[in-house]
């Protein structure tokens, strides 16, 4: 937050407590207990806002400052404004924002006493002057906010004023309206009915806004069920994902920069969302001939031409849906009179469905800002109403906000050749191919939503959900790995606010994947190496083989190497084998050095590990193994074929003795450990005596 | 385990090797050849050392590069077949030869 935003928001916090304390010791102790009532009316209303069907909110509670300053004094509409500033900034936590939200407030009061007593001083208040003075002073009092708001806007943005009022005024004129409007009718229920007219009508309104609110959870679990079932649908014809929640953001933006009805907007969107549901009525070979841009057949055209109808048929159907069920019917027709199913020209189409067809057109085009604006000229006059050319040029600004394509990447042309590099490399990435397409949510008050506003259930929902609350909380990015019905999710959550939370979330299972069958690959080749290195006596074995080795065969002695004092025993043990196994001296010599050289290499690099002797029909078989780090692939060549090369101070030759007297070694190392399987032919026609149990780990 | 039997007369110092010489002996050898100085000539009686490793040659060259560097002239005696073809194997004798 900028120093001038935080300066401003102190200042305007210290004078409100200063105007507070300065009226506040002339709060008279009469009346003190309907002050209080009045403050806590303005606490109920400005927790319930009143919400208009057309969506547009707006807070009652300047009202109760207002009714306290008329019928008692300023300093009960401070009392009342004061409560009331602090109680709808309790859970706001930054201090700033409460400090600035408390002085504004108090200051606007301060000015609205200002205004009356003004007026009052210029000329004698009574009967419907004083009411026409409290008005005036109400508009003294929005205005002071406004003015104070986009102060802090102007500071924190650095936009001009005159951009910022404009906008302030268009989403606030409808509660100065509503607060004016309903304040002389309550003021004049307080003052004739006393308390009990004034928390009836208070009553009465909260059931409007109660009302009001359902119709509106009703209309949007409706447009829901529409978002799901045309999601559903994009599923089923292999439809490009979103398309239609695309089709439908541009759509809306552009019926509301119309000034539409709210009740058009959302029947142009929900027509929007399901447009292509009758592709599901037709061939899957035909929409998909047409949704590669291949050339169809006459009569594959004809079938295709079909679904605009189709849908409709399905749509209308459904209760209520007959208007969206007309727009689907249109959207394929075009102002020039070349569309189809019906050839319709100009103003014949209706609106919606001109808006309907532009934005479809608009959206086949590519994802690039650049491609969209040009294709809007183009089309405009054919495919597009002209009238709605400007206001599609200002949604695709709006839309491209959000939109991260990979052409968007601007190439600069003094682009040094490092980063053309880069750019390409990622362009030719297998592995950022397979990563998912991303999906950006919000999350707030338990439901997520997506950028145009539809709930959606994501994958792992509840999981999600978790993550958003733990980073609301915090207010601290949060990112997490989750697993939902076999795909992993990558997941980053920032909190956007005190109540919501932007996620954005990729499938990385096709990543992760790639990744896989790229250490697959490695392994591979650093087998062969290996193998050829040493001429196939080295065999580096994966997971798998390991398992097997460790359960093959009959395990004759196994020794713990908890500290280098476990050396000797180790060597006795494997001495002990194979005399029993026929070797002669000199192999018996030999398999021990060995055998030192591993458990050697245990202590020095893993400091504890275990060694077990095997015989099979063909092999005597040491195999010692630890917990330690491992040798990492890119040094293990050097670290097995190199003679002195050692990562401790040693001589850096255990390997070559290992080589040089055994048949075949067998390697397994990973971060998790290394398992080294010393491997000797037996002698011919021997047959191995089973041993006293001597040394045992 | 290992044992180090020291004998000297005028100038000469025989170090008899009994046992093995690996991880676990090697700080214990190491000690026992800081204790050789002053002398002239060093025998290494290999007789009785009946184990060998990486390690224990790696020692061994150690002990042997820093007697050369103090002009002490070193024979190594009775190395069984198997303990010469360690040190062969490990460049023991290539090393000092340079």
């Amino acid at each position: 937050m900028p120093r001038s935003v935080r300066m401003y928001a102190w200042s305007l916090g210290f004078a409100g407590i200063s105007l507070l304390l300065l009226y506040l010791p002339n709060l008279p102790m009469e009346g003190l207990l309907s002050v209080l009532g009045l403050a806590i009316c303005a606490i109920i209303f400005e927790r319930f806002t009143l919400v208009l069907p057309n969506r547009v909110g707006f807070s009652l509670a300047s009202i109760f400052v207002f009714i306290a300053y008329a019928d008692f004094s300023v300093a009960a509409a401070f009392t009342v404004q004061a409560a009331e500033a602090i109680t709808s900034a309790w859970n706001v936590k930054s201090v700033v924002k409460k400090a600035f939200n408390f002085g504004q407030l108090l200051l606007s009061v301060f000015m609205f006493h200002l205004s009356a007593a003004a007026i009052a001083t210029a000329f004698p208040l009574f009967g419907w002057r004083l009411e026409l003075a409290l008005l005036l002073s109400g508009l003294v009092y929005f205005a002071t906010n406004i003015g104070l708001v986009s102060a802090v806007i102007q500071l924190a943005s650095q936009r001009p004023l005159r951009t910022i009022l404009p906008d302030l005024l268009s989403d606030g004129y409808v509660g100065v309206l509503g607060a004016l409007g309903l304040f002389i009718p309550l003021r004049y229920l307080f003052s004739m009915g006393g308390w009990l007219s004034l928390i009836l009508f208070c009553l009465c309104l909260l059931s409007f806004r109660y009302a009001v609110n359902l119709y509106l959870r009703q209309k949007q679990s409706h447009l829901d069920s529409i978002s799901q079932l045309s999601a559903l649908i994009e599923r089923k014809t292999g439809a490009a994902e979103s398309h239609a929640a695309r089709v439908a953001q541009i759509a809306r933006s552009v019926a509301e920069l119309r000034k539409l009805p709210p009740e058009e907007v959302d029947t142009i969107y929900a027509a929007a969302i399901l447009h292509d549901i009758g592709e599901t009525q037709v061939e899957p070979r035909v929409v998909s001939v047409m949704a590669r841009g291949a050339i169809p057949t006459l009569a594959d055209e004809e079938a295709y031409r079909q679904h605009p109808l189709l849908g409709e048929q399905l749509v209308s159907r459904m209760t209520g849906m007959g208007p969206i069920a007309k727009l689907i019917r249109h959207h394929h027709e075009a102002w020039d009179g070349s569309g189809y199913p019906e050839g319709l020209k100009g103003p014949e189409i209706p609106m919606g469905a001109r808006i309907l067809a532009a934005a479809e057109a608009l959206e086949a085009e590519s994802f690039t800002l650049e491609a969209k604006l040009e294709a809007i000229p183009r089309l405009t006059g054919t495919v597009i109403d002209p009238a709605l050319a400007i206001s599609l040029e200002q949604s695709v600004h709006k839309m491209e906000r959000g939109a991260i394509t990979t052409e968007s990447i601007v190439q600069d042309a003094n682009m040094t050749m490092l980063q053309s590099e880069l750019l390409q490399a990622a362009r030719n990435s297998r592995l950022l191919e397979q990563m998912g397409v991303g999906r950006i949510l919000s999350f707030e008050r338990g439901r997520f939503t997506n950028f145009i506003g539809s709930a959606v259930v994501p994958p792992a929902a509840e999981q999600m959900a978790g993550l958003a609350a733990q980073c609301i909380r915090s207010q601290l990015p949060v990112r997490n790995h989750l697993v939902h019905q076999g795909i992993a999710y990558d997941v980053y959550c920032i909190p956007a606010g005190d109540e919501v939370a932007s996620l954005l979330f990729f499938d990385i299972s096709h990543a992760l994947e790639v990744e896989r069958e790229q250490l697959r690959r490695i392994f591979r080749a650093y087998r062969e190496i290996m193998a050829a290195g040493t001429r196939g006596k080295l065999l580096l074995i994966d997971d798998e083989e390991r398992s097997r080795l460790l359960t093959a065969g009959e395990t004759r002695c196994e020794i713990s190497l908890r500290a280098i004092s476990d050396g000797p025993a180790a060597r006795i043990a494997v001495g002990n084998v194979a005399r029993s196994c026929g070797f002669t001296q000199s192999e018996l010599f030999q398999l021990t050095v060995c055998a030192s050289e591993a458990a050697t290499n245990v202590f020095k690099h893993a400091g504890t590990g275990s060694l077990s002797i095997q015989v099979t029909d063909h092999y005597l078989r040491i195999l010692v193994s630890d917990q330690g780090d491992g040798i990492p692939y890119d040094i293990l060549p050097q670290a097995v074929l190199m003679e002195g090369y050692s990562t401790k101070r040693s001589l850096g030759k255990g390997f070559t003795v290992m080589l040089r007297f055994l048949d075949r070694i067998q390697l397994h190392t990973s971060a998790a450990g290394t398992l080294i399987v010393l491997e000797k032919q037996l002698p011919a026609q021997t047959v191995p005596t089973a041993l006293p149990t001597g040394a045992s780990g | 385990m290992l044992q180090i039997t020291t004998t000297a007369q005028s100038g000469l110092l025989i170090l008899s090797l009994d046992g093995e010489l690996a991880l676990e002996t090697v700080d214990q050898f190491t000690m026992a050849m800081l204790n050789t100085r002053g002398a002239d000539r060093i025998i290494l009686d290999c007789q009785r050392l009946l184990f060998v490793d990486s390690t224990g040659v790696n020692a061994m060259l150690q002990a042997a590069l820093a007697w050369r560097r103090d002009k002490v002239h070193v024979l190594i005696e009775n190395l069984s077949a198997e303990l010469n073809e360690m040190l062969d194997i490990l460049g023991f004798f290539e090393v000092l030869a340079q």
